[in-house]
């Protein structure tokens, strides 16, 4: 009976492999498309990373706006992070969570902007945390937030 | 001043890794890992086993063997019924014994087992059994005699430590690897070692067959049907070699054969008849 169970669990891994396979690459490539053409949207909304607004400028103030987004990493991911945390090297897998997520947060950021009526956003930052620190067995997840100072017209 | 959001350059915060192949290529590298590691543990073990002190071997065997046993094989416990086949099977593993050299302080203490499994064993602190579905196929002493006397070769090989302390350790690495959240099944780890302890194993057991023919010749004065067990079993269903912790049985006989003619036992003699209750037994009352 032992085996049955072993060979059941062995299985469970190889179907969550391939279910993470599968679904991550979807969600992954859907996302991307949505971010390009977001990216597209918004490039007339200026992000910056100046910590000073140019005296140029037209300027009636300024009011903090912020973008956050939480993403997870797919199973198959983590499991590949896994194996490669056991002979180091760069985590090909994480560089697309991170990634997309940082994107995201910017582009949220800049929605926010756009309702304010503003057309630059100063002294952007980026803070990011990992939120399944610590619990081994949870689902890689991260919250990166982005915010900045949007000048108002 | 002017201020422009450029178009984010693809390519550079995510390298364009085929995911799949990562997968593969890590996922071959921490298999031979495991496999290496699971295989030198095993070694190691056994290594630790074999050349333990014999009074750890004892102490063991104390702890996980004796406290089994149902039966006493002295005392009022003994079982009415199965105390004289106890007692037979000692005495003619004491004969058997006294023509191989087993570690001082070791000592072969024998169990008749009730089970109808054509089967006997060796474990931990000198102790074998003999199955009563093997007793039963049993027409002579000496045929009897072969399968004890390959058993308490390996109380004197060591044989049962040292596989206790291969299992042992590899079991502990296994246990290590899964417990630590490295998310490795315990699989890839017991896997490829099973079927290297059975290659391991099978030289062990020829070894045991030598040892048992010698102490056969020097008790009998010859090695007549010192195979009669093994043909008993031939017409059993038998595991492919590479699977088999035991080498094939024709194999096995082939080789008493032979290494009774290299060392001039006489392959014919006279059979001795199986003591009165292991007689009883075997002709089926």
């Amino acid at each position: 009976m032992e085996i049955f169970a072993d060979l059941f669990g062995l299985i469970l891994i190889v179907l969550f492999l391939v279910l993470g396979y599968g679904f991550g690459r979807l969600a992954e490539a859907r996302h991307y498309r949505s971010i390009r053409r977001r990216e597209e949207a918004f490039s007339d909304l200026i992000i910056v990373c100046c910590k000073t607004v140019p005296e140029s400028l037209p300027n009636s103030g300024g009011q903090m706006v912020r973008g956050s987004v939480v993403v997870s990493v797919d199973y198959f991911k983590r499991f590949v992070a896994r194996l490669r945390m056991i002979f180091g090297g760069r985590v090909h897998t994480y560089e697309s969570l991170l990634d997309r997520g940082r994107r995201e947060a910017l582009l949220r950021m800049q929605a926010e902007a756009r309702k304010l009526g503003a057309t630059m956003i100063f002294n952007t930052r980026f803070e990011t945390s990992s939120i399944s620190k610590g619990r081994g067995q949870s689902v890689g997840c991260v919250e990166v937030l982005a915010y900045g100072t949007a000048i108002l017209p | 001043m002017e201020f422009r959001n450029p178009r984010v350059p693809e390519g550079i915060n995510v390298s364009r890794h085929s995911p799949l192949y990562e997968f593969f290529l890590l996922g071959l590298g921490a298999l031979l890992l495991f496999a290496a590691l699971g295989f030198a543990s095993l070694f190691l073990g056994s290594l630790l086993g074999r050349y333990a002190p014999v009074a750890w071997e004892n102490a063991v065997a104390g702890v996980i063997i004796e406290g089994r046993l149902t039966k006493g094989r002295d005392g009022a416990e003994a079982d009415s019924d199965s105390a004289p086949l106890h007692e037979e099977l000692q005495a003619l593993a004491d004969r058997l014994a006294g023509h191989m050299a087993l570690p001082a302080g070791l000592t072969v203490k024998a169990h008749y087992l009730d089970s109808d499994e054509v089967n006997a064993f060796a474990t931990v602190g000198g102790h074998i059994f003999i199955a009563r579905g093997l007793i039963e196929r049993m027409p002579h002493e000496n045929a009897l005699a072969m399968v004890v006397a390959h058993e308490i070769a390996h109380v004197a090989h060591r044989d049962p430590a040292a596989a206790l302390g291969g299992v042992v350790l590899l079991q502990a690495l296994a246990a290590l690897v899964t417990t630590s959240g490295s998310q490795v099944p315990e699989e890839l780890i017991l896997g490829p070692n099973a079927l290297l302890l059975s290659s391991f194993s099978r030289e062990v057991e020829r070894e045991a067959d030598a040892a048992a023919l010698e102490a056969l010749a020097g008790l009998y004065g010859h090695v007549a049907e010192a195979s009669t067990f093994f043909e008993a079993v031939l017409g059993l269903p038998q595991p492919p070699e590479l699977l088999s912790s035991h080498p094939l049985t024709q194999e096995r006989i082939d080789e008493i054969g032979e290494t009774a003619r290299e060392r001039d036992w006489p392959l014919r003699g006279e059979t001795t008849p199986l003591t009165p209750a292991l007689a009883r037994l075997a002709a089926g009352g």
